[in-house]
C-alpha cells in the first residue's frame, strides 16, 4: 500500500492512428507533471462501442455493468482528478468510439446518480480539470466541444478547469504544423 | 411521398421500439414507406430514394446513440435534392432544462446540420419526450399520441 498517492489523471484516446496516439502521448507527458497519468487507447483495447441488450436491460439496475472490463474503465474514471480525450470528431461530434464508452462507462452510479426523487446528481467527485484535444476535417469540433465540457460537465459537483484544443482541416496541414499542435497540447496540458 | 424511416435501439422491448411500430402504422396509411432498424439492417443508398426521413432514437448524452452516429457518419453523405422533410422522435432520461444546459448537441445535429445537406425547403420537426425515467404512463400515452399526430401531418 503506498501511503502518498500523487492525483491520477485518465486520458481516453478514441480515434485510432499515430498522429491521435502522438496527441494523447503529448497530452500524458504535459499532465505528467502533476498527475500520475494513464492512456486509454480504445481502438486497441478492441472496445465495442455498441451497447447489447444485455447491457440496456442492465443499465437501470443497481448494477448496470457487466463487463468487467468497463466496470475497470469506470474505476479508473471514477478515481481520475482529470480527463482529457483526444479524438477525430464526427459530424462534428464525437466519434462512436467514444460516445459508446460515455453510454457505457458513465452509467448510473459511474458519473452520476439518483437522489430519491429520481433525479440526477453528479458524481464524478474528483476531476478538477476537464480537457478535450480534436481534430477535424471539414465539420469543426463544436458540438463535441459543448458535449463534453458543457455535458459530461454536468456531472461533475466541484469547480473545474477546461482547455479546448482544436486542430482544423487536419487534411489540409503540413507534418510541421502537426507537431507543433502536439507541443501545444504538451505545454498546455503541463500548464494546467 | 417516399417516406424512410430509420430507428435505434438495442432492446426489441423498448419504448422507443414501440413509438417505431407507432410511427410505421401512421405513416405507412399514406406513404411509400422504407423502415431500417440499423441494429440489423446496413442497407446503403437509401437516402437517394427518400423525400422524407423520420429518425426514431433514443438521446443518450445529449445526442444519439454511438451507433446512429456511425450510420450518419458512414451513410449521410448528402447532398439529398429530394428529401425536404424530416422528423425525430426522441426521448431523453433527463428534463428538457438539463437538456438546454449541456447545450442540445444532438438537437443541433438532427435540426440544422442534417437539414443543411437535404434540399434548401427542408425542415426537421422535434417531437421529444423529456424526463422519460420519471414519466408516468400517462405522460407517455399522450406522447405516442402526439407523434401519431405529428406523424400523420408529415
Amino acid at each position: 500500500m503506498r501511503l502518498v498517492t500523487q492525483p491520477s489523471a485518465l486520458v481516453v484516446l478514441a480515434t485510432p492512428g499515430g498522429y491521435h496516439r502522438q496527441l494523447a502521448e503529448a497530452a500524458a507527458a504535459g499532465l505528467a507533471a502533476r498527475y500520475e497519468t494513464t492512456v486509454l487507447d480504445l481502438a486497441a483495447e478492441g472496445f465495442q462501442a455498441f451497447m447489447s441488450p444485455e447491457e440496456r436491460r442492465a443499465y437501470h439496475t443497481n448494477d448496470p455493468l457487466l463487463d468487467p472490463i468497463v466496470e475497470d474503465y469506470a474505476r479508473q474514471v471514477v478515481e481520475a482528478h482529470s480527463l482529457t480525450f483526444v479524438f477525430e470528431a464526427y459530424l462534428g461530434l464525437v466519434p462512436p468510439l467514444l460516445k459508446g464508452w460515455l453510454e457505457k462507462v458513465l452509467a448510473p452510479g459511474v458519473a452520476f446518480v439518483f437522489d430519491q426523487n429520481h433525479r440526477v446528481r453528479p458524481n464524478l467527485r474528483n476531476v478538477d480539470s476537464l480537457a478535450g484535444v480534436a481534430t477535424s476535417t471539414q465539420q469543426g469540433t463544436k458540438g463535441a466541444k459543448t458535449l463534453l465540457l458543457r455535458g459530461l460537465r454536468l456531472n461533475i459537483p466541484g469547480r473545474v478547469k477546461k482547455r479546448w484544443y482544436e486542430l482544423a482541416q487536419t487534411t489540409e496541414i503540413s507534418e510541421k504544423e502537426r507537431d507543433e499542435f502536439a507541443v501545444i497540447v504538451r505545454r498546455g496540458m503541463a500548464a494546467l | 411521398m417516399k417516406v424512410l424511416l430509420v430507428s435505434t435501439h438495442p432492446c426489441e422491448e423498448s419504448f422507443n421500439n414501440y413509438l417505431a411500430a407507432r410511427a410505421v402504422e401512421v405513416l405507412g396509411r399514406r406513404h411509400d414507406l422504407l423502415y431500417v432498424d440499423i441494429n440489423h439492417d446496413s442497407r446503403d443508398g437509401l437516402l437517394a430514394w427518400a423525400e422524407a426521413v423520420v429518425w426514431v432514437y433514443p438521446t443518450w448524452w445529449s445526442s444519439p446513440p454511438a451507433r446512429l452516429l456511425e450510420w450518419l457518419y458512414d451513410h449521410f453523405t448528402g447532398p439529398y435534392d429530394r428529401l425536404t422533410k424530416m422528423a425525430v422522435v426522441t426521448t431523453h432520461g433527463s428534463s428538457w432544462r438539463v437538456n438546454k444546459l449541456a447545450g442540445e448537441v444532438g438537437r443541433r445535429l438532427m435540426t440544422k446540420r442534417l437539414p443543411s445537406l437535404a434540399n434548401p425547403t427542408c425542415r426537421c420537426r422535434w417531437i421529444a419526450l423529456y424526463d422519460i425515467d420519471r414519466a408516468t404512463a400517462d405522460r407517455r400515452t399522450r406522447f405516442v399520441e402526439s407523434v401519431e399526430k405529428e406523424l400523420a401531418a408529415l
